[in-house]
């Protein structure tokens, strides 16, 4: 290089040099430190591991960063080889594994659309083959107005890299005080807490400080909507509004949409082919929901439609959206369409009652409806293990609902 | 570890081992995506070397050389041609003929043409005295230098071989170490923040218009403009990086962008964008085909150009001719399909007709490289217009679709303006233009993203100075070509090594390297 052209010292360019590098220095420590947050937390651990310690350690999994499941669901099923599963969206995570004798995955989260659940049981077929599939339908699923994606790039997140915006989250959550400092700074340390209000070991910040998470089973524990820490649907507004202004998966609509039923006739065959038995069946909505729903009946004619299609399929179904007809009221829902926990046992113990002939028989566990359903009638929640609760389901959805049952030692696991 | 050795080695005045360790580095860092990559980079080299070293011999015995060279040449063009050209070849064949010839799954070894051009070069210069008896290590070491391997600056023999053999190479400067790391970390941040974001956009159009999305002028226009900024600022980031990283070994690299978007004409473009391949291009392709094309005609008593001359037999044999057979050259160089070969042959006719304007401009008694300001700009943006058009056969997957967004780009499937235009030019309406906002919702983009983007980028591109602009108080090395006259007040942000500038470029080395935790994070150039 021609020396000819410079005008500082030699000294000058090494204090630019040093200074470079330590602002390099001093700008990566909290970035560092973010790093070290975030693989203490277990945000950025691979899923065979997290699932492997889940198992062991009976571990609540909640992520902050990962909110696609279908890889995550896929290695739960890898590794437990269930007999049975329960496959749909979010509005099927509320079934748990004491509820059945046989082994069990709740695969709720993984296959939120009718093209995602075929990707999900193709993938799954190769590796596995479940004796039966518990499949919700959402009934949105079959408005053409209700958008299906093509293709899921999310299916290949890759939950163990390192990207910016994984980097950067935690001083996002710390700003909007998702994470205190103190708990920011003892992870970090890490002296990693149990699920908040439990005393559940935990893993992802949404477990750790929201305890809200998967269970080793995959059923999804609403930790932080029981005790109140956050609410989402108060006295159902959310969902009601949706309903009135028909978005958001209460789309209007008259017709089923022929696609869409090409689509489940092929989940059908698929499963037939593999010799799976193959169970369907429509999720309840809170009463005051399907309510609001009948009476804009006109609006949805193709859900009616949809139940009477399916009634004439050769396959076992079941119309499960009156929760009335279950015995179950609002105060058993999450929220406006998520069934809580007892509804779920409620559901079962209908075909336990009234379908004796029922491909799902042999695996239910029947002891344990009758006393789950008498002990948590009114709750949306039915805890894993009651003896590591510190706290009691209150009314989330502030509608007036009675909680004032002792379930936190009522029922042992 | 690779720049600590080097001086710990050179320190020691261990100055072979030094250059050793500086080829080793650069070999592993070739071989690390694909080893068997560095065994044809490997063989590549041992060829050239030999034949060069055959080359020169017969030059000293005053023997013919053209056996060697041409054979020479002809290896070099047949390992590019196997690897690069092969299924092109193929595809061709298959259409022609009406054929069902399988293709064949080639993977293309990094960096090829660049180490073929650089190598053809050396022999060239071999045949003609102009290169020197070279040891071994030092040929390998100008091939394989791991800053420049990659994707350039094309570099030529004598410029980087001569600077192994100082002494002052081998010593730790600070001066030099602190402009290759300011380069370096300005150069990752062009390309991991800017270029890469724009490529959300330029690959959103290029998909659409694969897919034949009907798309409004807005909207097509928006792929040439943001691929033409991304291909600027990762190329000419990923050169930054380059000469940067040299720098930090005393080693000095060409130019390769000199504010490309400041160019007046096409000419002058190509003089800012690419400069070592240009300059490459005109050394071993134009420059011989005008010399011997001269020569005969001289043999044959034809008549030659003048500078006035508006004949156009010896401006087509002598210009137009030698022109596109060049940018035919550069249009194949960078790609195998017809899409490279259009790019190409495009920016061969805007070259010749750039020439010819500049004849009948001399003629008039004009001078070509005087005209007022306003003049200046509009010249500028036409000649961004003609890059951009070219462009989009550079970017598009194949001709067909390139055609298709090309139609897009001039209202094929309509027009559609900003909603807040509507009361205006409501009479607008009449003729099919649509106020749906300059990009419609349908396509993905969304314009509060795409415009910023798009205009502040075009302004650092064309007014704001260049890197080795702010630091030309510090360094002679990088001659900046162009008389580019900026105003004075940029004087005042020129780079010095203070703090401030100091905390600066450690604030982009961040922000790029997060950047590049995301998205995308392939060089542009890598495929060449």
């Amino acid at each position: 290089m021609n020396e000819s052209a410079a005008v500082c010292p030699d000294t000058a360019y090494r204090r630019y040099l040093r200074v470079v590098f330590l602002s390099l220095l001093v700008l990566s420590v909290p970035l560092c430190t973010n790093f070290i947050f975030l693989r203490h937390a277990d945000e950025i651990t691979g899923y065979p591991e997290l699932i492997r310690r889940q198992r062991d350690q009976g571990t609540l999994y909640g992520s902050g960063l990962n909110s696609t499941f279908f890889r995550y669901k896929l290695q739960l099923v890898r590794d437990v080889r269930p007999d049975v599963i329960a496959v749909g969206s979010s509005r099927v995570m509320q079934f748990q594994t004491r509820a059945f004798r046989a082994s069990f995955v709740n695969a709720g989260g993984a296959a939120n659309t009718l093209n995602e659940t075929r990707m999900f049981l193709d993938e799954m077929f190769r590796f596995h083959r479940p004796k039966l599939i518990l499949m919700v339908l959402e009934f949105y699923l079959f408005n053409s107005r209700f958008f299906e994606p093509d293709s899921y790039p999310d299916h290949f997140y890759d939950e163990t890299e390192i990207t910016r915006d994984k980097l950067l989250s935690p001083f996002a959550w710390l700003a909007t005080g998702k994470v205190p400092p103190r708990l920011y700074a003892q992870i970090v340390l890490g002296d990693i807490p149990s699920a908040r209000g439990t005393r559940w070991p935990a893993m992802g910040i949404n477990a750790i400080e929201n305890a809200m998470g998967f269970y080793p089973d995959g059923s999804y524990f609403y930790g932080g909507f029981f005790q109140g820490l956050s609410v989402q649907d108060v006295k159902f507004s959310n969902t009601l509004e949706r309903i009135h202004e028909g978005k958001r998966r209460f789309e209007y609509g008259t017709d089923i949409d022929a696609k869409r039923i090409s689509e489940l006739r092929e989940i059908i065959a698929v499963c037939r082919q593999n010799k799976v038995q193959l169970i369907l069946f429509l999720p309840p909505v809170a009463p005051a929901v399907l309510r609001c729903m009948q009476e804009m009946s006109e609006q949805y004619q193709y859900v009616d439609r949809l139940n009477t299609y399916l009634r004439s399929l050769d396959i076992e179904y079941y119309d499960f959206r009156d929760a009335r007809s279950l015995g179950g009221s609002d105060c058993e829902f999450i929220d406006g369409f998520h069934a809580g926990n007892t509804m779920h046992y409620r559901m079962l113990q209908w075909v336990l009652k009234n379908r004796p002939h029922s491909a799902l028989i042999p695996y239910l566990n029947a002891e344990v409806f009758s006393p789950i359903v008498a002990q948590y009638t009114g709750h949306a929640m039915v805890p894993e293990d009651p003896g590591k609760l510190n706290f009691k389901e209150v009314d989330f959805l502030q509608i007036g609902c009675s909680k004032d049952s002792d379930v936190v030692s009522a029922i042992k696991p | 570890m690779t720049v600590t050795g080097f001086y710990w080695l050179g320190s020691r005045n261990q100055k072979r081992g030094a250059l050793l360790w500086l080829t080793v580095a650069s070999l592993v860092f070739y071989a690390w995506w694909r080893p068997v990559n560095l065994l044809i980079l490997l063989l590549s080299v041992c060829v050239n070397f030999l034949l060069g070293r055959i080359i020169r011999n017969r030059l000293l015995a005053n023997l013919s050389m053209t056996k060697p060279l041409l054979a020479g040449i002809l290896f070099n063009v047949l390992l590019l041609g196997f690897f690069k050209y092969t299924n092109f070849f193929i595809e061709n064949l298959n259409f022609v003929f009406h054929q069902d010839i399988p293709g064949r799954s080639i993977v293309l070894p990094l960096a090829i043409s660049f180490f073929t051009f650089t190598q053809i070069a050396y022999l060239i210069d071999c045949s003609q005295d102009r290169c020197a008896g070279y040891n071994f290590l030092d040929y390998v070491l100008f091939v394989s230098t791991f800053p420049h391997l990659i994707a350039g600056p094309i570099v030529h023999h004598r410029q980087l071989i001569s600077q192994f053999s100082n002494q002052d190479s081998f010593r730790f400067r600070p001066r030099s170490f602190a402009l290759g790391c300011t380069i370096f970390l300005v150069g990752l941040f062009k390309k991991a923040v800017l270029a890469d974001h724009l490529a959300l956009f330029a690959n959103t159009v290029f998909s659409l218009a694969s897919h034949r999305f009907p798309l409004t002028a807005g909207e097509a226009w928006t792929g040439p403009l943001t691929y033409t900024l991304q291909l600027y600022f990762d190329f000419s980031g990923y050169s930054d990086m380059a000469i940067g990283s040299a720098l930090l070994f005393n080693l000095v690299l060409p130019l390769n962008f000199n504010s490309p978007f400041r160019a007046v004409n096409v000419i002058d473009f190509w003089n800012r964008w690419h400069m070592t391949l240009t300059r490459f291009l005109t050394d071993y392709v134009y420059n011989p085909i005008v010399l011997s094309i001269t020569r005969r005609r001289l043999a044959a008593g034809k008549k030659l150009m003048s500078r006035t001359s508006l004949d156009i037999e010896p401006f087509m044999v002598l210009v137009a001719f030698p022109m596109l057979v060049t940018m035919f050259v550069s249009g194949v160089w960078h790609g195998a399909g017809w899409q490279f070969i259009i790019f190409g042959m495009l920016h061969g006719s805007y070259l010749v007709i750039n020439h010819a304007w500049h004849q009948v401009q001399r003629r008039m008694g004009q001078d070509p490289s005087q005209s007022s300001k306003a003049g200046r700009q509009v010249a500028r943006l036409a000649t961004l217009m003609a890059v951009m058009i070219a462009m989009v056969f550079f970017r598009a997957p194949d001709v067909k679709t390139a055609w298709f967004l090309i139609r897009s780009m001039f209202g094929s499937h309509g027009l559609s303006l900003p909603h807040g235009m509507a009361a205006h030019a409501a009479f607008l309406k009449a003729l099919g233009i649509q106020f749906r906002g300059f990009v419609t919702p349908e396509s993905g983009l969304n314009t509060n993203e795409v415009l910023p983007w798009t205009i502040s980028l075009f302004a650092i591109a064309w007014f704001v100075p260049n890197l080795y602009y702010w630091i030309q108080d510090h360094t002679t090395d990088f001659q900046l070509p162009s008389g580019d006259v900026f105003a004075s007040w940029w004087k005042a942000f020129r780079w010095q090594p203070s703090i401030p500038w100091a905390v600066s470029t450690a604030v982009l080395g961040v922000v790029a390297v997060l950047s590049m935790l995301s998205g995308v994070r392939e060089f542009l150039y890598f495929q060449f």
